[in-house]
């Protein structure tokens, strides 16, 4: 007798993200390390990879859970800073799926 | 009746947000699904037939059946205990997953957008045949692992790579991004890496300007894009100081279209992306659900947050 194994979830390729309840982000360690393998084994689509630019860089902040909002070492919200221009950064590249770096801003366009 | 926001703690847009609120008087809570399960709980029994229960996040506390809606931010993955292994993460991540997110996503309440919406509305592909089942003008568009057809496809004109998810990466040490680039000749004579995994390419569409196109439930708001040098020329995201903004008004079939869209993939969000060509003609290149608005409500006057605001506080009613 045999018994049909449900795959986990991340081995079915069409199960929907949906079935990644918070998009953004796993438990899984990133390989920042990592150097791009050789032509024929990188994708295509990596060749013409390039480091990012330097993008907007957020003051030192905190996340004031009674104000819910980000605020600056005095208690300001950020958003209330004049001079903090347009709330999304300048830089981009992350859709759903991907973790924040923690020193830059990389909201997504 | 609460709005509930998830999001993650840097997120100046979501701050907007519940500024936005606080100043109609609406409660809002926010978390973070990365509280999860240290700094926020669930505590939810059925009961006739939903969740009834509280969630707590932070200092505050949220009845289930207390909720109008949910802004769903892009928030972060779920943040366990240090000591677990990653055997025990991964396990521990989908319990939460199934858990704290099936009953979040189970409630009656107006979504923007539920995520699974979302997640649906994620594939390149289903966007491009929904754009044009709802009216809208797309790019010619191939998607394969095959060099052959690669060239077939890039023999009847000029075309473009781009990434169909996420086009960032990291790697030695930093971050990369692979934008939208045309394909030169030297592409074409060395294509390897094609077959090991699926790729997107694209009929270059000429262009005098890209828009950015949000739909926020009933409101529709548009931005013009001007690039100012060549890498912005293909892809605008390459140097947004190179870009100026200003509000335009989509042809009548085109604001028909993203509607239709939204109603399609039961979106109430959605920032879609075109080309107008020299010609004036509107071409659709991809919509993407939880796409940012924060920078084009400033540099275009889009009141985007008081409309987005209005969804949220009307919940179902919207």
């Amino acid at each position: 007798m045999t018994t049909a194994l449900t795959p986990p979830p991340e081995l079915d390729p069409f199960a929907p993200v949906s079935g990644q309840f918070a998009l953004r982000g796993s438990t899984s360690v990133e390989q920042v390390t990592d150097i791009p393998s050789p032509a024929g084994i990188r994708p295509f689509g990596l060749r013409r990879a390039t480091p990012v630019r330097p993008g907007v860089t957020i003051q030192e902040w905190t996340y004031d859970s009674e104000a819910q909002k980000a605020v600056d070492a005095f208690g300001v919200p950020l958003i209330d800073l004049p001079h903090m221009g347009p709330p999304t950064a300048n830089t981009t590249s992350s859709v759903d799926g991907e973790d924040p770096p923690s020193a830059e801003d990389w909201n997504n366009d | 009746m609460t709005v509930l926001i998830l999001a993650p703690e840097l997120d100046l847009t979501a701050d907007r947000m519940v500024k936005a609120l606080e100043d109609r008087a609406v409660p809002v809570v926010r978390m973070d699904t990365a509280w999860f399960p240290q700094r926020a709980g669930i505590d939810a029994e059925l009961r006739n037939g939903r969740w009834m229960g509280t969630l707590s996040a932070a200092e505050r506390t949220v009845e289930l059946e207390g909720l109008r809606s949910i802004w769903y931010r892009s928030p972060s993955a779920f943040g366990f205990p240090e000591g677990m292994t990653a055997t025990e993460q991964h396990w521990a991540m989908t319990e939460a997953k199934l858990g704290l997110g099936g009953v979040l996503a189970s409630l009656p309440v107006k979504w923007v957008n539920h995520p699974a919406r979302n997640a649906d509305a994620s594939y390149k592909p289903v966007q491009l045949v929904t754009a044009a089942r709802c009216g809208l003008t797309v790019a010619e568009t191939l998607i394969t692992n095959s060099q052959a057809a690669v060239l077939r496809f890039a023999a009847s004109g000029q075309t473009v790579t781009k990434a169909l998810g996420a086009p960032s990466i990291r790697e030695e040490g930093g971050r990369k991004t692979a934008f939208t680039q045309l394909l030169a000749a030297s592409d074409l004579s060395d294509l390897r890496g094609v077959e090991v995994t699926a790729h997107q390419f694209q009929r270059w569409v000429p262009k005098s300007y890209e828009v950015r196109v949000i739909v926020a439930g009933g409101s529709l708001f548009a931005a013009a894009i001007h690039s100012n040098n060549a890498e912005t020329y293909i892809d605008w995201r390459n140097d947004y100081k190179a870009l100026s903004y200003n509000r335009v008004d989509p042809p009548p079939g085109v604001a028909t279209g993203v509607r239709e869209y939204c109603r399609e993939l039961g979106l109430a969000y959605g920032a879609f992306d075109f080309v107008v060509r020299p010609d004036g003609e509107w071409v659709f290149l991809e919509c993407n659900a939880g796409g940012q608005y924060g920078w084009l409500e400033d540099a275009a006057e889009l009141p985007i947050t008081a409309a987005l605001a209005d969804l949220l506080e009307k919940g179902n009613g919207a």
